[in-house]
């Protein structure tokens, strides 16, 4: 606070007045000496000029008469008026007649000059005189001569001097005077001032015992009262202020005892830490777990008290990452902790990070359990299997034995047809309830594994497309045995999931399971449609739905909803336990819905990978259906086609290349085509179909239109003008519809239904146009029996005679060569039918 | 010449139930059918006898279906003996363990015997 004093305050009074009396005495002075000098020289002047004049006036006829002692006499009467310095006459020719000095004129005065008017030297230098005003009157117009008078000038600025002097002196008097009073003045004032000062300094340092006590009758007065009441309520709000702190602070202090015994006798182990890394607060559950000393850590360093991984679970704390992290920590002793970190943000007043807080608990025995358990069930179940294997497998055995060996033997004794049928009910039972137990076991150990984390994950970009096809076809048997049809939506273009491929298709092929069990008519809809970021797959039935209630009951282990007693479903509850497991490790959610009498629908929403590939571009490759090896049903054709049409090894078994950019449509045709033993060769656009249609020579194409790099009429121009593609059939598959006329021999619209492209598929392999020149001959007796040798542009080839009817003699262009003795075993008639066909007869050349 | 089955399996019951689900193929295809209770007594067969399709359980006393099945995938005379493991442990872990060292498939415990038949007749080309 700045000191004021009252000295002060008087210091500036008093230079200000200094200053002001300073100007105000040097202007009046000056202008005082001034008017005062300039009148007295005016008043001696004229006084000079009216001496002159009465001088002159009264002696003319003197001077005339050039009296010089009258005129003497008269000029000394004149002397000793005050101011009169000398007087002297003059005649006309300027010489001195008479004069007042002593002893003589002196030199300076004695040329003065003279003129015919008055004139006035307003200032000479004469020697003994000092300056003078000289006055010079013409007597008679200067003929009778000239009167002088000099008036002192020295004695007028003698006056001025005085005058100076004594009004400087006054105005000293007056100034200090008024110093005087100035200084009363402000000592009246500043006083109460200070004593204000004084007064609100102690209220400053809280002293509101202190008085102040001002005598005057003014408002300094006034303000000091005021002043004295605001201390007055200052006092008594300083003092409500201090208790209410004091109570704040009690209930503060018994607040953080009551906090600080939680944390003392939490179970859990906690360890708080600021933003730099110290520590705030271990409680001694904290201690224990990692043996640290019964002492106070607060302000040490973290690295210092805790090891690494307590330290790299806080690392989210310096960046204020709102990420909770989890992980198990090695305790001392060999025990395990489970830690969760996060860190401490407040809101207010703005979002600061203000450390972490790591929360341990030892979960040895937890983790021991754990094992256990684990063990248990894997153990259980591993021994469990052995038995089982022996119940399943010797009930098939005796049911098989039974049918084949002793039922035909009874079938005539009447009085056991119905113990016979009774037995192979019973047997029918154990082998299904076999079965079930198998399968119950397999899911308590896969649900076990997964609540154990002992689930080998084989992540990878997946196409949810494909893992619908592969569902689709691992159920077939259970829809076309039930007669249901199972439709597949995807929709173009998804990005992938990654995931495990293998655990996706297993949460498919439950659902799906779940809806063909429920379902008596179809069909049951199963797709994958895409909002960018997240992939949501539905499978949709027409069964008797789920009561609302049990939308959520249906995920819980061991739960089928329904009536159990009455219409127990089979199966073993685990299922959608296990989808929900395998759903939710890939970071989505599985729900049911549902419409009771209408039909349910299960959806899975998972997160697309939108970092992996685009989309699962297939390069184009072929796939073996080398089928050894893979569990699946021996290829069972369909249609139309009987047996004839299964192939079982590769090497004979038609080459097919799908051509379309739809990934996903693309593996859907190779499933459908490999699982009925075909070789399956992929291509995603024109430019590759073309590539590979030269290179592998497929027995068929199938071609979609609309593609990339080269479009489907494009590719089969190209595939035409080849000869060496040029006979191979062209399947079109399409959406548009009409568009037979692209250059194909046949064409299906999208979407595609199986049994159709099959008849399609096989239709067009029986007629594989030949359309390169070939030349037939007939059979050589000693060699491959009796096939036909076939020459053609790029091979030469046997065939019997029964396959060349069925595969080349419709398209067939070229000379058949018939040995003359072989013509009869030949249909030449047939042959002579087709057209752009030669027939020669070559004679037999029989030796002589 | 007659095709040769070898079962290797501790336990009796499924060594039992091997034996008769293979019958058939007996009957049918005048294949033999051999059994042995440990590892090292079905190596043992297999060095001497030359089966041609082993049936390989892989818990077994003595040596365990992988040393049987490594052993006889690194020796040149035996390529043609193709190994069929069979076991109760079901984790996809031991399927690949077992697929890498060249056993022709594997098949958890419970099988189904006609599942057995059906794969024995691929493997032997019947």
């Amino acid at each position: 606070m700045a000191q004021i004093t009252g000295m002060s305050l008087f210091k500036k009074m008093g230079l200000l007045a200094f200053c002001l009396f300073g100007c105000i005495s040097v202007l009046t002075s000056a202008l005082t000496a001034y008017t005062l000098y300039d009148r007295l020289i005016r008043e001696y002047t004229s006084k000079g000029a009216a001496i002159a004049t009465a001088i002159a006036s009264s002696s003319q006829e003197i001077l005339l008469d050039r009296d010089a002692a009258t005129t003497q006499s008269m000029i000394d009467q004149y002397l000793s008026i005050e101011g009169v310095a000398y007087v002297f006459v003059a005649d006309s020719e300027g010489t001195i007649v008479s004069h007042t000095f002593v002893p003589e004129v002196p030199v300076g005065l004695r040329s003065l000059p003279s003129s015919k008017q008055l004139q006035i030297l307003p200032e000479l230098k004469i020697g003994s005189f000092g300056r003078v005003i000289d006055i010079c009157v013409p007597v008679l117009a200067g003929v009778a001569g000239y009167v002088h008078v000099g008036m002192d000038k020295d004695l007028v600025v003698g006056y001025f001097w005085k005058a100076i002097l004594d009004m400087q002196l006054l105005l000293f008097v007056t100034f200090w005077a008024c110093v005087g009073i100035l200084y009363y003045a402000t000592r009246r004032i500043s006083r109460p001032l200070r004593q204000l000062t004084e007064y609100a300094r102690k209220l400053a340092a809280h002293d509101f015992t202190a008085t102040i006590d001002i005598q005057t009758r003014d408002e300094l007065n006034l303000l000091g009262r005021a002043m004295q009441s605001m201390g007055q309520e200052l006092s008594l709000l300083f003092t409500e202020m201090n208790s209410e702190v004091d109570k704040a602070t009690r209930e503060l202090r018994d607040h953080m005892a009551y906090l600080s015994a939680i944390l003392d006798n939490l179970a859990d182990g906690l360890l708080v830490v600021g933003v730099t890394g110290e520590i705030t607060v271990v409680n001694p559950a904290m201690r224990a777990l990692f043996d640290l000393e019964d002492m106070d850590y607060s302000g040490q360093k973290i690295d210092e008290v805790f090891p690494d991984e307590v330290l790299s679970m806080l690392s989210g704390v310096r960046t204020c990452s709102l990420e909770i992290v989890s992980a198990e920590l090695p305790l001392s002793r060999g025990r395990i902790g489970k830690a969760i970190s996060s860190s401490v943000v407040v809101s207010e007043p703005v979002t600061q990070c203000l450390g972490g807080v790591v929360l341990v608990r030892d979960i040895t025995r937890e983790k021991e359990l754990d094992q256990l358990k684990t063990d248990f069930i894997s153990t259980v179940s591993h021994e469990l299997r052995t038995p089982m294997t022996s119940v399943l497998g010797f009930s098939k055995i005796i049911r098989k034995k039974l049918e084949q060996a002793i039922f035909p033997l009874l079938a005539d004794e009447s009085s056991v047809s119905k113990p016979i049928k009774q037995v192979r009910g019973n047997m029918e039972i154990i082998v299904s309830e076999a079965e079930r137990l198998t399968e119950l076991i397999n899911d308590v150990l896969d649900i076990a594994r997964m609540e154990a984390g002992e689930i080998a994950w084989r992540d990878s970009d997946v196409s949810m497309g494909d893992v619908l096809v592969q569902s689709r076809n691992s159920t077939k048997g259970l829809w076309k045995a039930k007669g249901l049809a199972v439709e597949l939506y995807v929709e173009a273009g998804l990005p992938p999931v990654y995931g495990d491929y293998g655990r996706l298709v297993q949460v498919v092929v439950n659902l799906l399971a779940n809806a063909i069990k429920f379902s008596d008519e179809s069909p049951i809809i199963c797709g994958i449609k895409s909002d960018g970021e997240y992939q949501e797959l539905f499978v949709k039935d027409r069964g008797p739905g789920i009561e609302l209630d049990d939308l959520e009951t249906v995920f819980a282990k061991f739960k089928q909803v329904g009536d159990t007693l009455t219409g127990k479903p089979e199966g073993t509850g685990l299922g959608l336990p296990i989808c929900r497991r395998i759903v939710e490790r890939h970071g989505g959610r599985i729900w049911a819905e549902s419409t009771p009498g209408e039909g349910s629908s299960f959806h899975c929403l998972l997160p697309s990978n939108m970092s992996g590939a685009a989309v699962l571009a297939e390069t184009t490759h072929c796939l073996a259906s080398d089928r050894v090896g893979q569990r699946s049903e021996p290829a069972s054709p369909e249609g139309g086609g009987g047996g004839k049409n299964s192939f079982s090894s590769s090497e004979q078994s038609p080459k097919i290349l799908v051509v379309d950019d739809d990934a996903v449509l693309v593996r859907f045709l190779g499933e459908i085509f490999e699982s009925n033993g075909f070789q399956v060769c992929f291509a995603t656009n024109g430019e590759d179909a073309v590539r590979l249609a030269r290179e592998l020579t497929p027995d068929l194409v199938t071609m979609d239109i609309m593609m990339p790099l080269m479009d489907g009429r494009e590719a089969i121009k190209s595939l035409r003008s080849d000869p060496v593609t040029q006979g191979i059939p062209i399947l079109v598959i399409t959406a548009l519809s009409g568009e037979e006329d692209n250059g194909g021999d046949m064409a299906l619209t999208k979407p595609v239904d199986e049994t159709r492209l099959l008849e399609a598929a096989r239709n067009l392999l029986g007629r594989r146009r030949v359309c390169k020149p070939c030349i037939v001959l007939g059979q050589r007796a000693d060699c491959h029996g009796e096939d036909l040798s076939l020459m053609c542009a790029d091979d030469i080839s046997f065939v019997s005679e029964v396959d060349f009817w069925a595969k080349w003699g419709r398209d067939f262009r070229g000379t058949v060569f018939i040995p003359a003795r072989k013509s009869g075993t030949i249909n030449l008639e047939r042959l002579t039918k087709l057209s752009g066909v030669s027939i020669v007869i070559l004679p037999s050349y029989t030796r002589e | 010449m007659a095709k040769k089955i070898l079962i290797v399996d501790d336990e009796v019951h499924i060594k039992m139930l091997l034996e008769q689900t293979l019958e058939e193929l007996e009957d049918e295809f005048e294949v033999e059918l051999f059994t042995a209770s440990d590892g090292e007594e079905g190596l043992d067969f297999i060095q001497k006898k030359r089966p041609d399709l082993v049936f390989l359980d892989i818990m077994m006393p003595k040596m365990n279906g992988y040393e049987v099945c490594s052993v006889v995938k690194e020796d040149e005379t035996l390529q043609g003996v193709k190994i069929i493991l069979l076991t109760a442990k079901g984790q996809e872990v031991d399927r690949k363990q077992g697929m890498e060292l060249g056993a022709l498939m594997y098949m958890t415990k419970p099988f189904d015997p006609d599942e057995i038949l059906r794969v024995s007749k691929e493997a032997l080309d019947l």
